[in-house]
């Protein structure tokens, strides 16, 4: 595929993520999710006040440790914190969200007319999507941890700086493989095992334009993301509170990332009216 | 039907954990003082970074931050039994260190009065020794500053008792600052500036007992060598000059005090010439600190002090050769060189060769005018046109000395010693002259180009002076209201009121 088509299929698959919205009930999920992460960052910011002091308190000195319970210091390992929750908690109830979106997406393409097979219930592909999620946050964190270590290993900053940036590519390319398993699961009632098999045959098919939205992704999240790597001097030269309005606008900006990413990996699919499977 | 059971079931989970571990408002309140404290030290830190460009605004910010923290109390009604006794700690220590930079900002701010508030609350918390007596200091430093000079000396003692009660102090679990070795000397110091014979001997000999136990506390020390000297200057306070040599002596074999011991040397020496009259013991002593560091400043100052010993001798013309080679030599500073001259001046005067002495005069006002010397020798030639009776000269001399010292008293002057001095001499010459009424007068229409320690006590001398010689009461009041209205909170505000009340009185 040229270099132009690839571009092309990424606009068609941003603008089809576009038309969905159309329909205002797929975003529910991702909304859901972006509020629930919102309740877990206002329980950790807010940890030593009522309600939340009651059962907050122990909890932020486990993920934290004694520091952790002090102004600012509170705010420099926040980040920290909050992303020991978030891996867990994206990995089951994250996926189990993202799946049910990706069945109302799965719907509204049959009802366009689209060969889309008959769903299974969505509670009985809810363990399936649980492990296709641990999966896929385990492999998405894994392979940059590696590459980091890795890096850690070389001691010229040019090269340890190199190896991180193929540790993020990496990264990109291992989700782009795991990223259409979901819809597997939706259209051929597949096991995890199987929809991370198919989902991989898929992505190889179309692999430049998946990476290209997964890479826009991980873009519209890099200015936070390295704001958010160096708390000390957010801390230090602005004010502590604001790395608690990073992680807010890291939410918003997944949210409409993870939307685009699943509506238009589930549109560049189904919309092509032809037998996927 | 399930799912509310369900829905039930979990709610009553949340309840029955939220319930069980209860409130933590412990971690609630030191969590909130944290805060306080954070954005508070911000302000702060500003103000420390760079103390002379801070802002009154910067400054009025973490005053008013502080002041939030220390408004209350959170133990107002005793720690709730509840909290945890290491958070109960954790806010103490805020609270404290809250009211010790609260206060530290007021002495910035030369807020004295709630400065010394300030210490005197933070001293309600639980100190550590060295803190409290740090904050005790500060305290007294602020009471002086405010004019409360009884408070001062009250603070002084507490400071001293505070010490000497100490177990921490003589089981050396505390380092003893030389700070802390001066008070009992700043007690006798005060004593005798008051006139307090009485007193000054009382407490002359709870500070010789108290630096006699320091030297058996810790012999061979540094802190010991420092009693020592701190024992010299008691001494000379007291105007006893044979024990004082005798300390001397015992500090010079102090093996701890070896860089200070040519000054300990020159300072037996001029005991010993100027105050015991020895001066054949003195001449030896200063001529072998010559001999053994020449071209250094001690040697400097030995070479003039011996002389001016010479004048007084058959040898005076050899004391005025030395003189003028010391005006000439390399490396000499210039304090000493102005004094050689000085003293050459008026020597020169004395033996009736005005107009040598009126040429080596202008010369250290050319030379070195930022010396005591330079101040002075306006004053001689003044003093010298008014016994030979040419009044013109004497105006003259005047009016070049006034345009002289009002160039040192000018806030943009490079001049960065004692500006009280200055006025102190200024006024001395006009009341050569007898003009009081125009120096009274001088010192306040002045004054707006002084700054405000010189200015306030410029106002004190015009007030002094149309009280005591011009029998005006009437201006001495005014004057001393309107510098109470323009150094509210200082103690030149202080004095004011004590002198108003002075002339009530009278």
């Amino acid at each position: 595929m040229s270099a132009a088509k690839v571009f092309l299929e990424y606009l068609r698959g941003l603008d089809e993520a576009k038309r969905m919205l159309r329909a205002g009930n797929v975003v529910l999920p991702f909304v859901l999710f972006a509020s629930l992460q919102c309740l877990v960052l206002l329980a950790l910011a807010s940890f030593p006040f009522r309600p939340f002091s009651a059962f907050m308190v122990p909890v932020v000195e486990w993920l934290g440790g004694p520091n952790a319970l002090h102004y600012p210091s509170h705010y420099l390992l926040l980040p920290e914190m909050y992303h020991r929750l978030y891996l867990p908690l994206v990995a089951t109830v994250g996926f189990a969200l993202f799946g049910w979106a990706v069945f109302m997406m799965g719907d509204r393409f049959a009802r366009e007319g689209a060969r889309v097979p008959t769903a299974p219930s969505l509670a009985r592909s809810l363990p399936a999507m649980v492990v296709v999620g641990v999966v896929y946050v385990a492999a998405a964190t894994a392979v940059p941890a590696l590459f980091t270590w890795l890096g850690g290993l070389v001691k010229n900053d040019g090269l340890t700086r190199l190896v991180n940036l193929a540790g993020a590519l990496g990264s990109v390319a291992v989700q782009a493989l795991m990223v259409y398993a979901l819809l597997f699961i939706r259209t051929a009632g597949s096991g995890p095992v199987d929809a991370l098999r198919r989902s991989a045959a898929c992505a190889r098919s179309r692999f430049a334009v998946t990476a290209l939205l997964l890479l826009t992704v991980v873009l519209a999240h890099l200015p936070i993301d390295s704001l958010l790597a160096q708390p000390d001097k957010v801390v230090l030269k602005f004010k502590p509170e604001l790395v608690l309005y990073l992680l807010a606008a890291g939410v918003l900006v997944e949210l409409i990332t993870s939307y685009i990413l699943f509506a238009a990996t589930t549109s560049l699919v189904l919309s092509r009216r032809e037998d996927p499977f | 039907m399930r799912a509310r059971r369900l829905v039930m079931a979990a709610a009553l989970i949340v309840l029955s954990a939220t319930g069980g571990c209860g409130q933590r408002d412990d971690v609630s309140v030191r969590y909130a003082l944290e805060r306080q404290l954070w954005r508070a030290q911000l302000h702060e830190r500003r103000i420390n970074i760079a103390f002379l460009h801070a802002s009154q605004r910067d400054l009025a910010s973490a005053i008013e931050a502080f002041e939030q923290i220390v408004a209350v109390d959170p133990f107002a009604a005793g720690a709730p039994v509840a909290w945890r006794a290491d958070e109960v700690a954790r806010v103490r220590r805020i609270v404290m260190v809250s009211k010790i930079a609260l206060a530290n900002l007021y002495f910035f701010a030369e807020r004295y009065y709630s400065a010394g508030d300030a210490y005197a609350r933070a001293l309600q918390e639980d100190l550590t020794l060295e803190n409290a007596l740090d904050v005790r200091l500060n305290l007294a430093r602020s009471l002086y500053l405010a004019g409360e000079e009884e408070s001062l000396e009250q603070q002084c003692g507490a400071i001293f008792r505070e010490i000497v009660d100490s177990e921490d102090f003589w089981g050396g679990g505390f380092q003893i600052r030389e700070v802390f070795l001066r008070l009992p000397l700043v007690l006798v110091r005060l004593s005798i500036e008051r006139g307090d014979d009485a007193r000054a001997q009382e407490m002359d000999g709870v500070a010789e007992r108290f630096y006699r136990r320091i030297r058996a506390a810790w012999p061979d020390s540094l802190v010991a060598a420092q009693a020592n000297v701190a024992q010299v200057h008691l001494r000379m306070a007291r105007e006893q000059w044979r024990p004082a040599v005798a300390e001397i002596e015992v500090a010079i074999g102090n093996r701890h005090l070896a860089g200070g011991v040519p000054q300990l040397r020159l300072l037996r020496a001029e005991i010993l010439a100027f105050a015991l009259k020895d001066r054949a013991a003195a001449r030896g002593e200063f001529a072998s600190l010559i001999a053994e560091a020449p071209g250094t400043p001690t040697a400097h100052v030995a070479r003039f002090d011996l002389a001016v010993l010479a004048l007084d001798s058959p040898s005076r013309d050899e004391g005025m050769d030395e003189l003028r080679a010391l005006e000439n030599a390399e490396g000499v500073n210039a304090e000493v060189r102005a004094r050689a001259m000085l003293v050459r001046a008026k020597e020169t005067e004395r033996q009736g060769s005005w107009d040598e002495a009126i040429a080596i005069l202008r010369r250290i006002l050319s030379l070195h005018p930022y010396t005591e010397a330079a101040m002075e020798a306006p004053m001689v030639a003044t003093r010298h046109y008014i016994a030979q009776g040419e009044e013109a000269l004497a105006r003259r001399s005047l009016e070049r000395g006034r345009d002289f010292y009002l160039s040192l008293m000018d806030r943009g002057s490079k001049y960065t010693g004692d500006r009280l001095a200055v006025t102190d001499f200024l006024v001395e010459n006009y009341l050569l002259m007898g003009q009081a009424e125009e120096v009274a007068q001088l010192l306040q229409t002045e004054a707006d180009g002084w700054d405000e320690a010189s200015a306030a006590d410029g106002m004190f001398k015009s007030a002094l002076i149309y009280s005591a010689l011009l029998d005006d009461s009437e201006s001495a009041v005014r004057i001393l209201e309107k510098c109470i209205e323009m150094f509210p909170e200082t103690r030149y505000a202080k004095i004011a009121q004590r002198q108003l009340a002075a002339l009530d009185r009278s």
